[in-house]
């Protein structure tokens, strides 16, 4: 509770009064030091009871729109808030935004409200500048009479609501042609089926009919068909690698890959396709979705494992073939030495009994399941990249082209370097 | 209010006339009013106008304990009227307790010679009220802060 310049002067007046009444032996003093501290503990009395049943009777309902966003991206807030204020008592109401989400326009205070009941609408527009879910902090409820105030802070469920979904801003794309993974329209003599149609031409003997236009036909008395145009490409497996929860990430590494996987995933869903969509961290399958045609599905999982906890944990693991290719490399190089002597038995006795681990058995079902498939994995980048290895390999083996989205901040040109020779045709920057 | 404290310099003045303490009180009694005037025609605050009436109830006690007391509960009534402070019939009873507690302190003072002991109660008491009710607040506070009206017993 805090004192306004009034109550603070009449509290001076009573400590003076008291102070008089010792010191002279006063005995009116004293009485009037009685009435003004008296006073102002019925005003104090009288405020707080007052407080109690204006609080009471506060509800808000508020409404967010729209409230699944993108970063930085901003949100129209309306909060119908109604509130019964007793005789005597004036109070200001304040809509609390999520943090990270400052007021652009608009104010989220109301103005000074008189006693009586109100019904007011809180008009304003946030900036969601953080990602995640992001709920409303409350309502500030500031009541004062002429000799007291006090903010009560409503922080209850009933004042965070709605919660905004803001998803990261992050861009991964191709540039050869209009499609998500660079997917262009082709004029060849293959029949499409797909949205876009190139020309029409008369009916052939054999030709579809379901492809007859028959407006067309009707216009000109022969039949003319459709003859479409579609993207032609391979099928995308997005495979989005997630850093460890238990290990410092940069937020903005981590946000920044979510942030593409969901743009991309986005479009993809909308595709004849689908998203076929692996969620790793390390060399744990997290999340496998083939062919997926619902967004919202992709993001819970997205979502869901944001910051996984790795129970696998790759250190420099070698896969078979290359530590042959290693042994091979010694046997040619250090005839005699005994340090390549020794390791190269090392070598010879360790290959045999590398067996895979259980991620590489699923990375090739994953790959194998259709035969035109490109990958596409999204990495922070940190860590060890074994498993990204691994990936690579697995991919190379199958024919597969790979490609490899890593954040600009990360930085990692030599990790770049390095993984473009483990079977990665390309790495791109996520913006 | 203005009125009031005319009427009171008035008052003080008949009922001091035999008095040794006429001239102070009624150079007093013209001071407030004059003020009490400038106050309600240049600046309306009924805190100020409390405060001008104080000098009149204090020199009033030399007439007796009960004048003041009644002259205050005046003054008092009109101040918390005017702070809307009367306007639910349910403000009544615990206006009727404070005034109370009022004569309670006048005759406390009226069997004492000295305001040793009637002021250590006094602070006293009204200490202990200023923390029951500051912890009452507090309370109310935190009730708001941790959940709906009436979650937190549940939570």
């Amino acid at each position: 509770m805090k004192a306004t310049p009034r109550s603070a002067g009449l509290f001076l007046a009573s400590l003076l009064l008291f102070l008089f009444s010792w010191l002279f032996d006063s005995l009116p003093a004293l009485f009037l030091a009685g009435t003004a501290a008296g006073l102002l503990l019925l005003c104090a009395a009288r405020f707080t009871l007052s407080i109690r049943v204006a609080g009471a009777t506060l509800h808000v309902s508020r409404t967010a729109a729209p409230f699944i966003l993108k970063q930085g991206g901003l949100v129209a807030v309306t909060s119908r808030v109604i509130l019964a204020l007793p005789p005597g008592l004036s109070a200001r109401v304040s809509d609390i935004p999520p943090p990270g989400a400052p007021v652009v326009k608009g104010s989220p205070h109301s103005p000074l409200l008189s006693a009586g009941t109100h019904e007011i609408e809180l008009s304003y527009a946030i900036s969601c500048l953080s990602s995640g879910q992001l709920s409303f902090w409350g309502v500030d409820l500031t009541l004062c009479n002429g000799l007291f105030s006090l903010t009560l802070p409503f922080r209850g469920k009933d004042f965070k609501g709605p919660t905004l979904c803001v998803d990261p801003v992050g861009r991964y794309r191709s540039s050869t042609g209009p499609g998500v993974f660079g997917e262009r329209e082709v004029e060849s003599r293959q029949v499409f089926r797909g949205y876009g149609i190139r020309s029409f031409r008369e009916y052939l003997p054999g030709d579809d009919t379901r492809s007859i236009d028959w407006k067309l036909s009707a216009k000109h008395g022969k039949l003319y068909i459709r003859e479409y145009a579609g993207l032609a490409g391979k099928s995308p497996l997005l495979v989005v690698d997630l850093p460890d929860g238990a290990v410092s990430c940069p937020e903005n590494l981590r946000d920044a890959v979510i942030g593409a996987a969901l743009d991309v995933s986005r479009e993809m869903c909308r595709s004849p396709r689908g998203c076929s969509l692996m969620v790793i961290s390390g060399a744990n399958l997290l999340s496998y979705l083939p062919d997926e045609r619902s967004f919202a599905r992709v993001e819970k999982v997205l979502r869901e494992f944001h910051s996984p906890r790795r129970v696998i944990q790759c250190y420099r693991t070698l896969d078979p073939a290359i530590a042959e290719s290693f042994r091979q490399r010694i046997e040619g190089e250090g005839e005699g030495d005994t340090f390549s002597l020794g390791l190269r038995e090392i070598y010879s006795r360790f290959i045999p009994a590398i067996e895979p681990l259980p991620f590489e058995v699923q990375c090739a079902r994953a790959l194998s399941r259709r035969s035109d498939v490109v990958l596409h994995v999204l990495t922070t980048g940190t860590g060890d990249p074994s498993h990204l290895v691994l990936l690579g390999l697995q991919a190379r083996r199958r024919g597969i082209e790979a490609y490899l989205g890593i954040p600009e901040t990360a930085g990692t040109a030599s990790l770049a370097g390095r993984l473009t020779g483990m079977g990665y045709s390309g790495v791109k920057v996520i913006g | 209010m203005a009125g009031l404290i005319g009427m009171y310099a008035a008052i003080t003045g008949i009922f001091l006339r035999e008095s040794p303490l006429l001239v102070p009180a009624l150079a007093c009694g013209m001071v407030c009013t004059a003020c009490g005037l400038l106050v309600a025609l240049a600046w309306p605050d009924e805190l100020a106008l409390f405060f001008l009436a104080q000098p009149l109830v204090f020199t009033s006690w030399e007439i007796g304990p009960i004048v003041s007391l009644f002259l205050e509960i005046g003054v008092l009534v009109l101040f918390l009227a005017a702070q809307g402070y009367l306007a639910t019939p349910g403000d009544i009873p615990s206006l009727g307790f404070f005034f109370l507690l009022l004569g309670g302190l006048v005759l406390f003072l009226m069997t004492s010679r000295h305001v040793a002991i009637p002021l250590a109660i006094t602070a006293s008491t009204a200490g202990l009220a200023a923390l029951v009710i500051l912890g009452i607040a507090s309370l109310l506070v935190t009730r708001v802060a941790g959940g709906s009206h009436g979650e937190t017993k549940e939570r």
